[in-house]
C-alpha cells in the first residue's frame, strides 16, 4: 500500500472518530440544557421532592457534566452503552432488539421504493412529454405531498375498518411469531406507507437525474455523425444517472437505521424510531445517546467505507 | 424486476385472507396506550405498571363493587379495641410462581421496604400510622426495625402477621390493597436493591398469573397460575399489547386484534355501545380533574376572586357536551361513591354575571382591551400542563375561553410531563390544570393535599387554612368511620367556602371490551376493574 | 450560467410563464400565502371562541365547513392555520437558506481545506436522524415558533448547502471570475455579485421544495403532539385533533388535511416548474 494512501485512510478514520465523539458531545449537551429530568417520569404521579433528589443521585446526575459525559464516552468505547434509565436494560440489548424490526421495516420499504421508482422514473424521462411521463410524474408528484403519517392511517381505515383483510398494527400476533405468512400480513401496511412516500421521492429524482444525462449524452451524440446505438447510450445514461440517486439513498441511511418515527407509532411497530422517540418524552438519556452513536456510527462508517472504496478502485483520485 | 414485483404481489394476495383471531376465547387481549415501567409493586408509580401487576400479585386484602375491603392473602383479621393493633391470619398453602411457600414473613418483609429510605417508592406516606415511622424513614440516620423498642410489624409465626400503629388510623385497612400494596418475596429480595433488581423485570408474585414474556414496548404476555390459591383463573394467557396510536388501538378493538381496552374517544362510546360484538363498562373513579392555581400569589388571596373563577366557568356543560355525560360534577376531594361524601356541598353555580360582579368588588375594571385591570396591572396569567394528555388539553383551552368572557386573560402553557411535574413541585406556576389520582380511602391525599405541613409535597398550590388543618386532623387519628364522616364533612364544607380551585369533574372510567367475555367487576377506583381478570372467563358468545 | 442575449434566447420568466405546472403551482402558493397574511381580515370568525353547544355541526350556511369538537368555526381555523404554519414553514426555509447557502458557497469558493472541513462539519448534521433531532429540541424545549422553524433549519440546511457548494465550485473557475479578480475585485464581491447571483435560480427551486417539506414536518410533529400548541390552529394539530372524529365529523379532520396536500402540491409544482424554467438548454415547452 503506498504511504500517501495509508496517512489519507488514518486520516479519514480520525475525522470520522472525531465527528462520532463530535455528534455525541452536541447531543450530551443538547439534552442536559433541557429543563426537566427523567425522575418526573421515574416518580410518576406521586412524586416528591426526596424521591427526586434520591433518583437523582441514584442515576449519577448530580455530578458535573463532563464528569457525567466522560463516564458514559469510556463505558462507550468499551463497548458498554449503560443502561436505560426507566428500565433498566442495557441500552445495547434494547437496540440490538428492536434492530430486527426496524431493518425488516426500512429495508423493506426501500426495496420496494427503488424496484418500482427507478424503473418508472426511467420510462418517465425516456417517453418525456408523453402520457406516461405526465401521468408519471404526477403521481409521483402527489407521493410527495403527502404526510406520511396521514397515508398509515388512512390505508389502516382502507384495509383494517373497511375491508377487514389486514391487521391495523403490531409486529405479528403472539405464538405465531414463526408464521411467515402472519408477519408479512403485519408488514404489508407499514411497509407500503413507508415506501410508498419514498418511492415517489425517488421517481422524481432518477427521472430529473436522467434527464440530465440524457441530455449531455443526447448533444454530444447528436454532435457526433449520427446516432450511435441507442441500447450503449441508454445503458451508459442510466448508469450515470443512478449515481446520484445513490447519494439519495445515502442521505436517508440515518432514517434507514434510525427507524422511521411516524410509520411506527402509528403502526405500535417496535422499532428503533419507536425506542428513541418513547426515550426523548422519558428523558432517558443513556438510550437517547446510545441510539444515536449507533445510528451516527453506522452512517459515518458507511461514508468512510465509499469514500476508501472509491480510492482503492479508482487510482487516479487524489487523496492528501 | 418484474419478478420482484410478481413476488411482492403473490405474497401480499397470499396474505389477504381476512385477519382470524387468536385461540379464540381462552386467551383474553388488552391494549394499552403505554409499557410499564417496573413490575414491582413496592417502586412502581405509573398507571400502566399498576394493572401489568395487579394480576401478577396479590395484596393482603381486596375491594368489593362497594369499596369495602375483603380477605385475599389474609384470611381474617382482628383490631384491637384501641385500633392500634391489627393481627392477620394469612392463607395457607400459598404458593409463589416459583413454588416456594408464602408466609408472614413475606409480608414484614414488603412494607419495611416500603419504609426503608434507600428504596425510592412513592407510597411511604400511606404508613404514616405505622409505630416507629419518624424514626424507620428519617432522612438523617434512619433506624433499623431491629433497633425500635416496639416494631411496626411484627412476625408471630408463619402464617400470623402483625401490625401496630402509632394512632387509630381509619384508613389503615385501606391502603392494604392493589395496587400498591403487593406483596413481594423475601427469598427472591432480600439483600438486594429494589431499585433496580432484576426482578424488577422477571417479577414472582402469588396472583393468578405468572409473567411469561415481556417484550419491552410491545407486549406482556402472562399465563395463568395453575397453582393459585383461589382456583386457577378461567383465562388460559393474559396478552397486553402496547399501541401508542389511540385511533389505531380502537380499529384494533374493532377487527379483532384486541379484546379490550380503557377510555375510548368518548364520542364513539355511542356507536360502540351499539355494535353487536362488544360490550362498554362504566363505572365511577376516584380521579378528578381541577383548575387550580397558587392560593398565595395575588390576586389569587382574594376569594372573591377565587369564587369569580369558579363563577365563570360552566362545568355541568363541559361535562355534558365534551365528555358526554361520562363523568361527574366535582364538588370536592371526594367522589360521590365515597363514604367520605357530603351531598349538602354545592359548587359555585355557573354565572358569568355573578363573575363579573364578584371581580368588580375586588377592584378590578375592564381595560381598554377588554381584560381586566386593578392597579395597573391585568389579570392575565399562565396556565400550566402536561402537554400530553387530550382531554386535560381540551380542559384548558376550554377554561380559557370561558376566563375571557369574564375579562380575565389566561395564556396555556403545555409543558413535557418531566419539565411540569418539576415545575409544579417547586411551586412554580401561576394558574394550573391537573388531575389527582386519589385514592379510594379519603385520608392519604385529602391530608397530602390540603394540611399546611405539605407545602413541600403534595400541596404545592400553598393552601392554608387552620380550620382544615384541624378537621384533617382529627379524622386521621380515629378510626370510627361515623367520626371521621363527620370531619370530612366539615372539611369539604370549608374547602368550598374557600374555593381554593375550581373543582372541574371526576371522569368515569370506560371500558369496552368483546362481549363474549363476562365476569367483569367494574370497582370504582383507579384500575379496579383488573382485580376481577382472575374471575373473567370466554363464553363463546 | 451566463446572462443570455435577449433577442435570440427566452428568459427565465417568459419561459415560466408558458409552463403550466409552474404556473398552477404558483397560484396555489400566491392563494396561500394571501390567506396566511390577510387571515385577520379573511376569517369570518376568531379561531378560538367556542360554542360548545354547537360542537360537532356539519357543513353549513353558519359555517361553510363546519363546526370542531370545541364549537369552534373550522373555516376560520383553516384560514388561521394557513397563517401558522407557513409561518413556521416561512421562518425555517428562509434560515435554512441562509445558512446553507453562506456555507456552502464560501466551502465551494474556497475550496480546498475550508471545503473539506465544512463539509465535514455538514456530515455531522446528516449522520443524525433528522426528525430525531428535531424531536430531541422540541420535546426538551418547548414546542415555540422559534424553536420548531430553528431546529427544522438546522436539519434542512445542508443539502442546500451541498448544492450551492457545487455550483460554486464548478462557477469559480470560469473566466468571468478571474475577470473580476483580475479588476480587483474581493473575494466578497466576487462571492456575492457573481456566483450567489448565478446559484439564485437553483436556491429559490430549493426554497419552494424545502416550503412545502417544513409543512409536512410541522404535519409529523403535530401527530406527535409537538405542533403548534392550541388554542392556536395549524393544519398539523387540526388534523391530528380532528382524527377521533373521523367515522363522526369528518369535516374537522379532511379540510386541514386537504389544505396540507394543496399546498405542499402547489409548492412542489412551482419549484419543479422554476427548474425547467431555469434550465439552460430545454428546447420547447414542457408539458
Amino acid at each position: 500500500m503506498e504511504p500517501g494512501l495509508r496517512t489519507y485512510i488514518l486520516k479519514r478514520v480520525g475525522f470520522a472518530v472525531l465527528m462520532l465523539v463530535g455528534v455525541s458531545i452536541i447531543l450530551f449537551t443538547i439534552m442536559r440544557l433541557a429543563p426537566g429530568g427523567p425522575e418526573a417520569v421515574l416518580i410518576g404521579g406521586e412524586f416528591s421532592q426526596e424521591a427526586a433528589a434520591q433518583i437523582r443521585q441514584r442515576l449519577g446526575l448530580d455530578r458535573p457534566l463532563a464528569l457525567q459525559y466522560l463516564g458514559w464516552a469510556g463505558g462507550a468505547l468499551r463497548g458498554d452503552l449503560g443502561r436505560s434509565f426507566k428500565t433498566g436494560d442495557p441500552v445495547a440489548a434494547l437496540i440490538l432488539d428492536r434492530l430486527g424490526p426496524t431493518i425488516q421495516l426500512t429495508f423493506g420499504a426501500l426495496a420496494l421504493a427503488l424496484v418500482v421508482a427507478v424503473p418508472l422514473g426511467v420510462v418517465a424521462a425516456v417517453r418525456r412529454g408523453t402520457i406516461w411521463d405526465t401521468l408519471g410524474s404526477a403521481v409521483a408528484l402527489f407521493g410527495v405531498s403527502f404526510p406520511s403519517f396521514w397515508l398509515g392511517i388512512m390505508l389502516i381505515l382502507l384495509f383494517s375498518e373497511v375491508f377487514h383483510v389486514l391487521p391495523p398494527s403490531g409486529l405479528s400476533e403472539y405464538g405465531r411469531e414463526a408464521e411467515l405468512a402472519a408477519r408479512v400480513r403485519h408488514a404489508i401496511l407499514p411497509t407500503l406507507t413507508l415506501g410508498l412516500i419514498q418511492m415517489a421521492s425517488f421517481m422524481r429524482f432518477t427521472r430529473s437525474s436522467l434527464l440530465e444525462v440524457l441530455r449531455q449524452d443526447y448533444v454530444r451524440t447528436a454532435r457526433a455523425k449520427g446516432l450511435s446505438g441507442g441500447r450503449v447510450v441508454w445503458r451508459h445514461a442510466l448508469r450515470n444517472a443512478l449515481i446520484p440517486v445513490v447519494t439519495v439513498v445515502g442521505l436517508s441511511l440515518p432514517t434507514l437505521v434510525g427507524g422511521a418515527v411516524l410509520t411506527e407509532t402509528v403502526f405500535a411497530w417496535p422499532g428503533i424510531g419507536r425506542l428513541a422517540v418513547g426515550a426523548v418524552f422519558e428523558r432517558d438519556y443513556p438510550v437517547i445517546m446510545g441510539v444515536n452513536l449507533m445510528v451516527a456510527a453506522v452512517v459515518i462508517s458507511a461514508n468512510l467505507l465509499t469514500d476508501l472504496a472509491y480510492c482503492v478502485i479508482d487510482p487516479r483520485i487524489s487523496y492528501r | 424486476m418484474i419478478h420482484a414485483m410478481l413476488l411482492v404481489l403473490l405474497v401480499a394476495l397470499i396474505g389477504l385472507t381476512p385477519s382470524a383471531s387468536l385461540a379464540a376465547g381462552k386467551d383474553f387481549v388488552i391494549g394499552l396506550s403505554g409499557d410499564a415501567t417496573s413490575l414491582n409493586p413496592v417502586i412502581a408509580t405509573d398507571g400502566q405498571s399498576y394493572i401489568a401487576e395487579w394480576p401478577l400479585f396479590d395484596s393482603l386484602v381486596e375491594l368489593d363493587q362497594g369499596l369495602n375491603v375483603k380477605p385475599l392473602l389474609a384470611e381474617s383479621w382482628e383490631v384491637s379495641r384501641d385500633g392500634l393493633t391489627y393481627t392477620f391470619k394469612l392463607k395457607r398453602n400459598v404458593k409463589w410462581h416459583d413454588g416456594k411457600p408464602f408466609t408472614a414473613r413475606d409480608v414484614a418483609f414488603t412494607f419495611y421496604s416500603v419504609l426503608d429510605p434507600k428504596v425510592t417508592t412513592p407510597h411511604r406516606a400511606y404508613f404514616d400510622a405505622l409505630v416507629g415511622f419518624p424514626e424507620l424513614t428519617a432522612k438523617e440516620n434512619p433506624k433499623k426495625p431491629e433497633e425500635l423498642a416496639v416494631r411496626p410489624i411484627e412476625v408471630v409465626d408463619d402464617h400470623t402477621v402483625r401490625f401496630r400503629l402509632r394512632y387509630p388510623s381509619g384508613s389503615f385497612l385501606a391502603v392494604l390493597v392493589n395496587p400498591r400494596a403487593g406483596i413481594v418475596p423475601e427469598h427472591i429480595l432480600k439483600g438486594t436493591d429494589l431499585n433496580t433488581a432484576e426482578f424488577n423485570r422477571r417479577p414472582i408474585g402469588t396472583g393468578p398469573f405468572k409473567l411469561v414474556e415481556w417484550r419491552r414496548g410491545e407486549r406482556l404476555v402472562m399465563e395463568a397460575n395453575d397453582q393459585y390459591h383461589a382456583g386457577r383463573p378461567a383465562l388460559d394467557r393474559l396478552i397486553m399489547r402496547i399501541i401508542p396510536d389511540s385511533v389505531v388501538l380502537l380499529q384494533e378493538l374493532r377487527s379483532g386484534g384486541v379484546d379490550f381496552i380503557e377510555n375510548p374517544p368518548l364520542t364513539e362510546v355511542a356507536r360502540l355501545k351499539q355494535t353487536p360484538n362488544l360490550k362498554v363498562l362504566v363505572t365511577d373513579n376516584t380521579s378528578y380533574t381541577y383548575f387550580g392555581w397558587r392560593q398565595d400569589l395575588a390576586p389569587f388571596t382574594d376569594v372573591r376572586v377565587r369564587r369569580a373563577l369558579y363563577h365563570a366557568i360552566d362545568v355541568p356543560t363541559i361535562v355534558r357536551e365534551v365528555l358526554q355525560g361520562y363523568a361527574v360534577v366535582s364538588t370536592g376531594q371526594f367522589p360521590p361513591s365515597s363514604w367520605a361524601f357530603d351531598s349538602s356541598v354545592k359548587p359555585y353555580a355557573y354565572d358569568p354575571a355573578r363573575a363579573k360582579a364578584l371581580l368588580a368588588e375586588a377592584g378590578f375594571k375592564p381595560g381598554a382591551d377588554g381584560v381586566l385591570a386593578k392597579d395597573g396591572k391585568r389579570f392575565s396569567f399562565s396556565i400550566r400542563h402536561d402537554q400530553a394528555d387530550q382531554s386535560v388539553k381540551d380542559t384548558a383551552v376550554i377554561i380559557q375561553e370561558y376566563l375571557k368572557r369574564v375579562g380575565v386573560e389566561a395564556h396555556l402553557e403545555p409543558l413535557d410531563w418531566p419539565t411540569f411535574v418539576k415545575k409544579l413541585f417547586a411551586s412554580d406556576f401561576e394558574g394550573i390544570v391537573v388531575g389527582w389520582t386519589n385514592h379510594h380511602d379519603p385520608d392519604p391525599f385529602a391530608y397530602t393535599i390540603w394540611h399546611s405541613s405539605q407545602w413541600k409535597g403534595r400541596n404545592f398550590a400553598h393552601y392554608k387554612n387552620p380550620r382544615v388543618d384541624e378537621a384533617l386532623e382529627a379524622a386521621r387519628r380515629t378510626g370510627n368511620t361515623a367520626e371521621r364522616k363527620k370531619h370530612y364533612a366539615e372539611f369539604s364544607k370549608l374547602l368550598m367556602e374557600d374555593a381554593p380551585y375550581v373543582f372541574l369533574y371526576f371522569r368515569q372510567q370506560v371500558y369496552v371490551t368483546r362481549a363474549g367475555y363476562e365476569g367483569f367487576i367494574p370497582i370504582p377506583t383507579f384500575g379496579g376493574i383488573y382485580q376481577s381478570l382472575k374471575a373473567v372467563r370466554w363464553t363463546g358468545k | 450560467m451566463t446572462a443570455p442575449v435577449r433577442s435570440e434566447r427566452p428568459s427565465i420568466f417568459d419561459r415560466f410563464t408558458r409552463n403550466r405546472r409552474g404556473l398552477v403551482g404558483g397560484l396555489v402558493v400566491a392563494i396561500m400565502l394571501t390567506a396566511g397574511a390577510l387571515a385577520p381580515a379573511l376569517a369570518p370568525q376568531s379561531y378560538s371562541s367556542q360554542s360548545l353547544l354547537n360542537r360537532l355541526q356539519p357543513p353549513s350556511a353558519a359555517h361553510w365547513l363546519g363546526t370542531d369538537g370545541f364549537g369552534r368555526d373550522v373555516l376560520s381555523r383553516v384560514i388561521w392555520g394557513s397563517r401558522v404554519s407557513l409561518e413556521i414553514a416561512l421562518f425555517a426555509t428562509a434560515l435554512s437558506l441562509v445558512v446553507g447557502t453562506a456555507v456552502g458557497s464560501v466551502a465551494g469558493y474556497f475550496g480546498g481545506g475550508v471545503d473539506t472541513a465544512i463539509m465535514r462539519a455538514a456530515d455531522v448534521f446528516l449522520s443524525v436522524p433528522a426528525l430525531f433531532l428535531i424531536l430531541i429540541v422540541v420535546a426538551l424545549f418547548g414546542a415555540s415558533l422559534a424553536n420548531t422553524a430553528l431546529v427544522i433549519a438546522l436539519v434542512t440546511w445542508a443539502p442546500v448547502g451541498r448544492i450551492v457548494r457545487s455550483e460554486c465550485l464548478s462557477l469559480r473557475n470560469r473566466d468571468f471570475v478571474h475577470a473580476a479578480a483580475a479588476l480587483g475585485a474581493g473575494h466578497a464581491r466576487i462571492l456575492g455579485r457573481h456566483l450567489l447571483v448565478n446559484a439564485l435560480p437553483i436556491v429559490i427551486v430549493q426554497a419552494s421544495l424545502l416550503l412545502g417539506q417544513t409543512i409536512l414536518i410541522e404535519s409529523g410533529l403535530s401527530y406527535l403532539g409537538l405542533g403548534a400548541q392550541p388554542p392556536l390552529p395549524s393544519w398539523g394539530n387540526m388534523v391530528v385533533e380532528g382524527r377521533q372524529f373521523l367515522a363522526s365529523a369528518w369535516w374537522i379532520a379532511t379540510f386541514p388535511g386537504l389544505a396540507i396536500f394543496v399546498t405542499v402540491l402547489g409548492f412542489n409544482l412551482f419549484g419543479d416548474g422554476l427548474r425547467d424554467a431555469s434550465d439552460p438548454t430545454l428546447r420547447g415547452h414542457s408539458p
